[in-house]
């Protein structure tokens, strides 16, 4: 399990997260929720060891090791060198943790991908496809996502959904965040709402129904006054 | 204790990698350029390793200079956060990158009989790779309005990204400290330029330049104006300490407007190759090249003033190329 316990971080004067507990399941979808500014990459930088004066303690309670040994992650956005194709960023990433390349062939199917194109001449969509399949080649215990479906047409916004499913019922934990509600209460096992850089609630999938309207009333509990007002 | 082929093998895998982008970018540069540039770079790093030979003691400060320019480039390389999450044991990679770049300088400095020095380089080089990346994050929490912001804005990145601001009072204080022989304040203006020019390697997104121009000879007029002032007020310090020690004023005068020629052709550079940062980076090479090689040898002047007519016209014909050809056409 990866766990995060009571996690501080501060950027200067100001507060980024306070106090946050979470833990991601092997087995599980655990999606993390907030506004722009919320908190959520910087608990995932620190989560993965980006970030590294924040107090509180981050582990892989089965290893014991350092939470990005068996991770993989995504970020919000992916890095590419420039004048490097997809194919040759997919076998770098292996290489850089002694892993052998594979034929992508089997997976690139799913991806379409052009992998002889420069990487940082790809779409928004495909460049995210693209640090996907780098991860999802690796084989990782545990997988954070951030923002994932960014970009994505509806095709492959299914696909991806479809493969996060597969991947949790063979065993991986998946940390997921994503603005897309709809998408991660479908997949989600549980999630966690992050607001101002606190954890307002965690959720299981059988409360996911008031999830939208919690949301609605913590982000927008003014406004709402305000709309009935107009509307 | 000998590391396994298994062990080394990330290593091996991270050095192709880098050499396979830099194969790349000097394809995309071209053999033409390349075929100038790197002669000239070679020819200009002889000629300062030479004149530095006759100062044993000024040979002391190639370590250092090799170390503060890698520390710079370090700390903005784009990629660190990839490589942190893509290959976590990824210091020592670029720890190997850092000695093998500083290793053929070492070597000019052994052919100089400078073993010290040369062990230095090749020993701190190393070490910058353990520095952390700049973050951005920082300046925008002190950010600030002004005439100045806006109109420097080449400054103000550049000085933040190489840490001009810390390096300027250390190099006056050197400088000053050294006065008695004219090579101190000449140093320090080199490594100076070498600061300033630094602030111009990067082009302004193209709706920047878009908004600011309203034809390409306004445009690279007030540039040049703005970026030879603050140059100019930066750089007076040490034309004071050249003109009150032995050099004299007209010697001080000389250095100065060639100092500032030489700035001026760095300025014309970015925009007669813009937005392509690759070949703006490889041109101003060359243009300090043959600038600081002028210094030493009467052939290369008259170069230096084809180069600089050749930039004025470049520049303003790249200029209007860009503003008036739509973003996909480019």
């Amino acid at each position: 399990m990866l766990e995060l316990t009571n996690l501080h971080k501060a950027y200067g004067p100001h507060q980024v997260l306070r106090g946050v507990h979470l833990a991601v399941q092997p087995g599980t979808i655990h999606g993390l929720i907030g506004a722009n500014g919320a908190g959520k990459t910087t608990l995932i930088n620190c989560l993965y060891g980006l970030e590294n004066d924040f107090s509180g303690t981050v582990r892989d309670t089965a290893s014991g090791g350092l939470v990005r040994d068996t991770t993989g992650l995504v970020p919000y956005e992916p890095y590419f060198y420039p004048r490097l194709t997809g194919r040759e960023y997919v076998a770098f990433c292996l290489q850089a943790r002694r892993r052998p390349v594979p034929d992508l062939r089997g997976w690139n199917e799913l991806l379409e991908l052009p992998l002889d194109q420069y990487a940082t001449e790809y779409s928004a969509g495909m460049k995210k496809k693209l640090a996907l399949l780098a991860v999802l080649v690796q084989d990782f215990a545990y997988l954070i996502l951030d923002e994932p479906f960014n970009g994505l047409d509806l095709e492959a916004n299914l696909l991806l959904k479809e493969i996060l499913k597969r991947l949790r019922d063979r065993g991986t934990g998946i940390l997921l965040t994503s603005h897309i509600l709809g998408t991660l209460t479908e997949v989600a096992n549980e999630a966690t709402v992050l607001v101002g850089g606190l954890v307002q609630r965690h959720y299981q999938a059988a409360e996911f129904g008031t999830l939208e309207a919690d949301l609605l009333a913590a982000l927008h509990g003014e406004k709402l006054g305000q709309l009935r007002t107009l509307l | 204790m000998a590391l396994a082929p298994s062990q080394l093998a990330p290593l091996v895998a991270y050095l192709r990698l880098r050499l396979r982008l830099l194969g790349r970018l000097l394809r995309e540069i071209g053999w033409l350029r390349l075929a100038l540039v790197g002669p000239m770079l070679l020819l200009g790093l002889l000629q300062a390793l030479a004149s530095l030979g006759k100062y044993p003691q000024g040979l002391w400060a190639v370590p250092l200079v090799v170390a503060w320019s890698l520390l710079g480039a370090h700390r903005r390389r784009s990629d660190l956060t990839f490589l942190a999450s893509a290959a976590p044991g990824f210091r020592p990679w670029l720890a190997a990158e850092y000695a093998l770049l500083a290793l053929p300088l070492a070597l000019g400095l052994m052919a100089l009989r400078a073993a010290g020095p040369a062990a230095l380089t090749v020993g701190l080089a190393p070490l910058v790779a353990w520095a952390p990346a700049a973050r951005p994050g920082q300046a925008t929490q002190h950010r600030w309005h002004s005439p100045f912001r806006s109109e420097a804005f080449e400054w103000v990145s550049g000085m933040r990204a190489t840490k001009g601001l810390l390096l300027w009072p250390v190099l006056v204080g050197l400088a000053t400290w050294q006065r008695a022989s004219p090579l101190a304040p000449v140093a320090a203006l080199l490594l100076w330029l070498l600061v300033v020019t630094a602030c111009y390697g990067e082009p302004e997104p193209l709706p920047l330049l878009a908004l600011a121009v309203r034809s390409p000879r306004q445009f690279l007029r007030r540039r040049l104006a703005l970026g030879l002032g603050y140059a100019a007020g930066s750089a007076l310090p040490f034309w004071v300490l050249l003109g009150l020690g032995q050099a004299g004023w007209g010697a001080a005068l000389a250095v100065a407007l060639f100092w500032l020629a030489l700035l001026g052709m760095v300025v014309l550079t970015k925009y007669a190759f813009y937005p392509n940062a690759s070949h703006i980076r490889s041109t101003r090479g060359l243009v300090l090249a043959v600038g600081l090689l002028g210094a030493w040898h009467p052939a290369y002047p008259p170069l230096m003033l084809v180069s600089a007519a050749g930039l004025v016209w470049q520049s303003q014909r790249r200029l209007r190329a860009v503003l008036t050809t739509s973003p996909d056409e480019k």
